[in-house]
């Protein structure tokens, strides 16, 4: 995707956040509705000010590769992804298991549910050797065991362990 | 009171639980910043939990000797495999990557620890010394001055990070929004809460930042296939650095490190400003312009020094104004918070114990990090080796564990991991994190101070103006704001087309 579209989207996204947090000032007294208004109007302004510009510096690329003779479609476009590829299904699921296990920290317990989470993300990710995944589970789990409930005294999610 | 507040801070940081928790807080920041991958604010904000159970002087000095710690440790991986471990090391790589390829690597490495005692001990000397003088003006302060520093330092953080200044405010200005969310302090109405007993007392920066600088780098580190890094097992040759190339090296350290200092010292502009700034500096005044590059000890200990030097500088606006001076100080300050500390005037009077301690820590970890540098440079070159699919998951774990601890709440390990997602995408349209995180910091204080001025100047916004302190700062922020819009430049071309016309008759 282009950077101007990501722009758009991101300023469109702003408007919409701060518009939301407009409609729900009617509900406050004007004491403390004041510096909220000031500031829903000054990200209004600010995605505006975006939106303007990514539109200048898009028509600005297109005239420069029209005097090029270049297809509209062949600009060039500064994002990171055209120096380093990203492997989006690797970032997506990866995403996906800290999600799954954020969810499942709570009914299951963090001491279960952190080796299986890390096991299985270095599987996934193909990270490292059998007999370092096994290792570094269990010493990153004793440690976590002693710093923050032994020495620290924490509160961690117990789950099925309760 | 200012000596004895001095004297008791030396002694408190002489404790041997504070000694303890700065060479922790050193080496850990130390094999931190040898992971390319991992930045001090990361490691910051995931050690932040940790010191939740801590003294509050032992547990802040713990992250800023992190800090310090960190600086050093981003030299070794940038000079042995051409990686910065932060940003702040990215020139380092000039010149210490080619005195590597020269068998050099230890001399490399110890410029880089000597050129970071000295940077960061000056620095740590500009803190003592300038902190306690602002920190009594600022004590002058009221209501509408303290609004104008919470302007200032928002607009300054928008418009001097890194990409386009709009951005940057845009950035900020929904950090202060946030910080507006749960019970309005003046009326106790409940405010942006949406029906959600969880959001009433607010949204816990510390869960924003841990999300907003941790989660993007974990996905960061994985979402490209990785490349094996090869790096030296070993180094033979000596560390430190002989007395004639000390000489060379002092004069181009200390300018450097005033450099770092001045750097830190304005908000938003950290250390990968500051090693680029004192490199580019180093190079103007050199006799051997012609080695920048190739493995020039002056390039190398500009960097190095400066990036060092940053530490004590971005700690001055933050203890003395409660404006962080980098993302890694709002952290600190956001420790501070935490531990029911409010950053600003008042931190040098009413916690003076805390702030001198901290001061006094930070000139210790300079200590801790040359002997821990000296002893184990040669043991981190293997950190430099860790794959980074194997750190990814690790991160995501420690920041688990340190949103939940923080309240005991796992509606904060789900707001950190949605501040996580929103994080990634700011970073793919190059919006700063920062001003986001300070916005929500200094939130607060905006929304109070503002209250208390509009009843001084009976609710008149002309308060602003009237009062010569708040006019000043609101129009440098005002400037900050303009200098890097195109209007700016637009004003500076015709002012120079002008001028060139009226020369040419």
């Amino acid at each position: 995707m282009k950077k101007s579209i990501r722009l758009m989207i991101a300023s469109i996204l702003a408007i919409i956040f701060s518009l939301i947090f407009y409609f729900n000032t009617f509900k406050l007294p004007a004491v403390a509705a004041k510096l909220p208004r000031i500031l829903i109007g000054l990200i209004i302004l600010l995605a505006l000010g975006i939106m303007i510009q990514a539109y200048v510096s898009e028509t600005k690329i297109a005239k420069a590769n029209r005097i090029q003779n270049k297809e509209p479609g062949e600009e060039k476009d500064d994002s990171e992804e055209k120096f380093e590829p990203i492997n989006y299904r690797q970032a997506i699921i990866f995403t996906i298991m800290i999600a799954a296990y954020i969810f499942l920290l709570e009914p299951i317990g963090y001491f279960i549910i952190t080796p299986i989470y890390i096991v299985s993300t270095y599987i996934f990710l193909n990270a490292t050797k059998v007999r370092n995944i096994v290792f570094i589970s269990i010493g990153f789990m004793a440690f976590v065991y002693f710093l923050f409930v032994v020495f620290l005294k924490l509160p961690i999610p117990m789950g099925l362990l309760q | 009171m200012i000596f004895e507040n001095l004297l008791l801070g030396l002694k408190n940081a002489m404790s041997i639980s504070s000694l303890l928790s700065v060479t922790i807080g050193t080496a850990l920041g130390l094999f931190v910043g040898a992971m390319p991958g991992l930045s001090a604010t990361m490691a910051i904000a995931l050690l932040l939990p940790i010191t939740f159970g801590m003294n509050p002087a032992t547990g802040i000095s713990m992250l800023a000797s992190l800090y310090m710690g960190a600086m050093y440790g981003g030299s070794i991986a940038a000079i042995l495999i051409k990686t910065p471990g932060t940003p702040a090391a990215a020139a380092t790589v000039m010149d210490g990557y080619p005195l590597m390829q020269q068998g050099k690597a230890g001399k490399a490495l110890g410029v880089s620890l000597v050129a970071s005692l000295i940077g960061g001990v000056l620095s740590s000397i500009a803190l003592l010394t300038i902190a306690p003088a602002l920190g009594n003006l600022a004590l002058q302060f009221g209501p509408v001055e303290l609004f104008a520093v919470a302007v200032l330092g928002i607009t300054i953080i928008g418009s001097l990070s890194q990409g386009s200044t709009l951005l940057g405010l845009l950035s900020g200005a929904i950090g202060l929004l946030l910080a507006l969310v749960g019970m309005d302090p003046i009326t106790g109405t409940p405010r942006f809460t949406f029906g959600s007993i969880y959001l009433f007392s607010g949204v816990p920066y510390t869960v924003a930042l841990i999300g907003l600088f941790s989660i993007p780098q974990a996905i960061k580190l994985i979402q490209r296939d990785e490349e094996e890094k090869k790096t030296i097992s070993k180094f033979t040759d000596r560390m430190l650095p002989t007395l004639q190339e000390l000489k060379l090296m002092i004069p181009n350290t200390i300018r450097s490190s005033i450099i770092g200092i001045v750097t830190g010292i304005i908000p938003g502009t950290g250390g990968d400003t500051a090693c680029w700034f004192a490199y580019n500096e180093a190079k103007r005044f050199s006799k051997d312009k012609d080695k920048f590059g190739k493995g020039s000890i002056e390039g190398l200990s500009a960097a190095e020094s400066a990036n060092n030097a940053v530490v004590g500088g971005a700690l001055i606006p933050t203890l003395t104004l409660g404006i962080p001076g980098s993302s890694a100080t709002a952290i600190i300050m956001g420790g501070l918070m935490v531990h029911g500390i409010m950053p600003g005037p008042t931190l040098m009077t009413e916690y003076a114990d805390v702030t001198y301690t901290l001061i006094w820590a930070l000139m210790i970890s300079n200590i801790a990090m040359f002997a821990l540098g000296l002893l184990f440079t040669r043991l981190a070159i293997n950190v430099t080796k860790i794959s980074d699919k194997v750190l990814a998951p690790i991160i995501i774990v420690l920041c688990v564990i340190g949103s939940f601890a923080i309240n005991n709440s796992i509606f904060d390990v789900y707001l950190m991991f949605a501040f996580g997602i929103l994080g990634y995408f700011m970073n793919k349209i190059n919006m700063p994190t920062a001003p986001m995180v300070v916005g929500m910091i200094l939130g607060q204080m905006l929304d109070t101070s503002l209250h208390q001025s509009l009843l001084i100047g009976q609710d008149s916004w002309a308060v602003f103006i009237k009062n010569p302190i708040s006019a000043a700062l609101l129009f440098i922020a005002l400037v900050s704001i303009l200098q890097s819009t195109p209007l700016f430049s637009i004003i500076k071309r015709k002012i120079k087309s002008k001028k060139s016309d009226e020369a040419l008759g």
